[in-house]
């Protein structure tokens, strides 16, 4: 409605303006009076336009009841992996998930986040990332609701961010761009696979962060600098302690960072003993077995390289366990954009999960198409070399993202 | 009728402020990143274009003054914007894409404010201290903005 006024005076304007051109001169001084009243009345309409704008976002349809910004989007995820065991044996499943992000500017230096999602998938351990069980049997869906962050955060400047509440731990190169949807999906490194109890580093955590970035000279360098202190939403009796710096160099597109943390890892007693098929193991290639709470320090270096036609990832971590064997874990995984809109990716996974349980190698191939600005197809196939089973597995996944 | 006729040229003048279609032939223009005339940044060249770029990008969030930016695009698709992304960003438009989701993802921060002309984007910039955005160099030569660099 404010448009049509707009467009209605800017007519007006022109009409007015037409008129002063052939007017009499005598009348000319009240048609610059007019004018001069159209444009303020313009002016002033195109404001209230602005405010509206400005409190409700170009594209939301929500007003925020005392927010000074409100922005929500989210994206919808499905995979379909199909597993096909050296040993004959093959077995499948699909997972959705669709999250949702809202972002409250509630005061200048103040913010709210939430992420809730909903997932719905068969019964199998990808199923469900934040209890994830052993069964194997398909064919009997299981769905819920997870929020993998809620945190309010204050940040004043660059240098300083403090997190409170649910937020993800800054580990792993895939882990802060993924998040959740990647332990619904193989595009985790199997270091970041449930369960929590095999994972060299806590995914996400309730607690406090805090953390920011410098500048660096002039051409762009960043320095960056995150810690934390939290425990596990499904293990709230230790803490995890860790943090990360990082320096990002502009002119070779590339960001190095060490990370270091600690805690007690969490006890999954009743997951005992070998994968029970080729569906749990590629999730999770190494049994849990009981007792497994200890003790544990970790230490990583990771790079990423973010070119116009190639991405690059690579990481390594090394955890020092109390009880137990020590884990080392590390991947190195390149993207080639065959055209802006396709990609083609490797990646050689690495993990030996400590306590002699063996060692697990993985290669991924990729295929990535973003059919739109927020359509992504993918098509992934992988050959996992088990360290348990008696056979290899190879894996394929077809899947789409879709973001709003 | 010469009223009808007036009014007949001026609006296949366009509206004062708009962009003439006549334009926008790719390469003949010259575009100009402009701030608010109290922005108190001073340098240029390649430093200033790295620094727009990240606060664009909103890899960083203030101005080295300590002043929140508050970048402003142009219409996906437009000249102006294919031409930022190529002279100042130095990115494809399915890299910038990519770039977005991968901010959303990690902090759920979303694309500056997006506005449909130069005339626009030189109130926005008037209008607030930290503001930045781009426009056809013609149109930068307004009260309450200046020119940082052109591309």
């Amino acid at each position: 409605m404010h448009l049509r006024a707009v467009c209605t005076l800017q007519y007006g304007l022109m009409a007015v303006l037409a008129s002063l051109m052939t007017a009499p001169a005598i009348a000319q001084e009240d048609l610059k009076k007019e004018l001069e009243e159209l444009r303020e009345r313009v002016t002033d309409l195109e404001d209230t336009s602005d405010e509206v704008d400005e409190k409700l976002g170009s594209r939301a349809l929500a007003k925020a009841f005392s927010a000074m910004e409100l922005s929500v989007g989210g994206h919808i995820v499905n995979v379909f992996p199909f597993y096909d065991g050296e040993d004959s044996s093959t077995g499948g499943h699909y997972a959705m998930f669709t999250e949702l992000f809202i972002r409250a500017q509630v005061a200048d230096n103040w913010s709210l986040m939430a992420t809730p999602g909903f997932y719905a998938a068969s019964t199998t351990s990808q199923a469900d990332p934040n209890n994830p069980s052993i069964t194997k049997s398909l064919g009997s869906p299981t769905h819920g609701v997870l929020t993998t962050r809620a945190y309010l955060e204050y940040s004043d400047s660059d240098e300083l961010r403090v997190r409170a509440g649910v937020f993800g731990t800054p580990h792993g190169v895939i882990n802060r761009l993924y998040f959740i949807p990647s332990r619904l999906m193989m595009q985790t490194p199997m270091m970041e696979r449930p369960f929590t109890a095999n994972q060299v580093y806590a995914q996400y955590l309730a607690g406090v962060s805090a953390g920011g970035k410098l500048r660096v000279g002039e051409a762009g360098d960043r320095f960056e600098y995150d810690a934390y202190v939290g425990v596990e939403t499904d293990d709230p009796a230790d803490q995890e302690i860790g943090g990360r710096v990082a320096y990002h160099s502009e002119a070779l597109s590339t960001t190095f960072s060490l990370n270091a943390g600690g805690g007690r890892r969490p006890d999954f007693t009743s997951v005992t003993g070998r994968p029970s098929s080729f569906n749990v193991a590629v999730a999770n290639p190494f049994p849990v077995y009981s007792n497994s709470r200890n003790r544990y320090l970790f230490y990583g270096i990771e790079t990423e390289t973010n070119l116009e036609k190639a991405v690059i990832k690579t990481q390594l971590y090394k955890s020092s366990e109390e009880d137990l064997q020590d884990k080392i874990g590390g991947f190195a995984q390149g993207t080639y954009f065959v055209t802006p809109t396709v990609g083609l990716t490797y990646r050689f996974d690495y993990y030996n999960a400590g306590h002699n349980r063996g060692i697990a190698r993985e290669h991924g191939f990729g295929l990535v198409w973003d059919v739109a600005s927020n359509v992504r197809f993918q098509l992934q196939g992988f050959h996992q070399q088990q360290p348990v089973l008696d056979a290899d597995l190879n894996y394929i996944l077809a899947g789409f993202s879709v973001a709003f | 009728m010469k009223s009808i006729l007036c009014v007949t040229i001026l609006l296949s003048a366009g509206i004062p402020g708009e962009r003439h279609p006549a334009d926008s032939a790719a390469g003949r223009s010259s575009y100009a990143v402009i701030v608010n005339e109290k922005n108190g940044y001073g340098e240029s060249g390649e430093a200033a274009k790295t620094l727009i770029k990240q606060l664009f990008l909103k890899e960083l969030k203030n101005w080295p003054d300590g002043e929140k930016a508050k970048p402003f695009d142009q219409k996906g698709g437009s000249d102006a914007s294919q031409a930022f992304q190529k002279g100042v960003l130095g990115m494809s438009k399915a890299q910038v894409a990519r770039h977005w989701l991968n901010m959303k993802n990690r902090q759920g921060t979303t694309p500056p404010k997006s506005v449909s002309s130069d005339r626009k984007v030189v109130k926005y910039v008037a209008k607030y201290k930290g503001a930045l955005g781009f426009v056809k160099a013609a149109a930068a030569k307004k009260k309450g903005v200046k020119v940082l660099f052109t591309f």
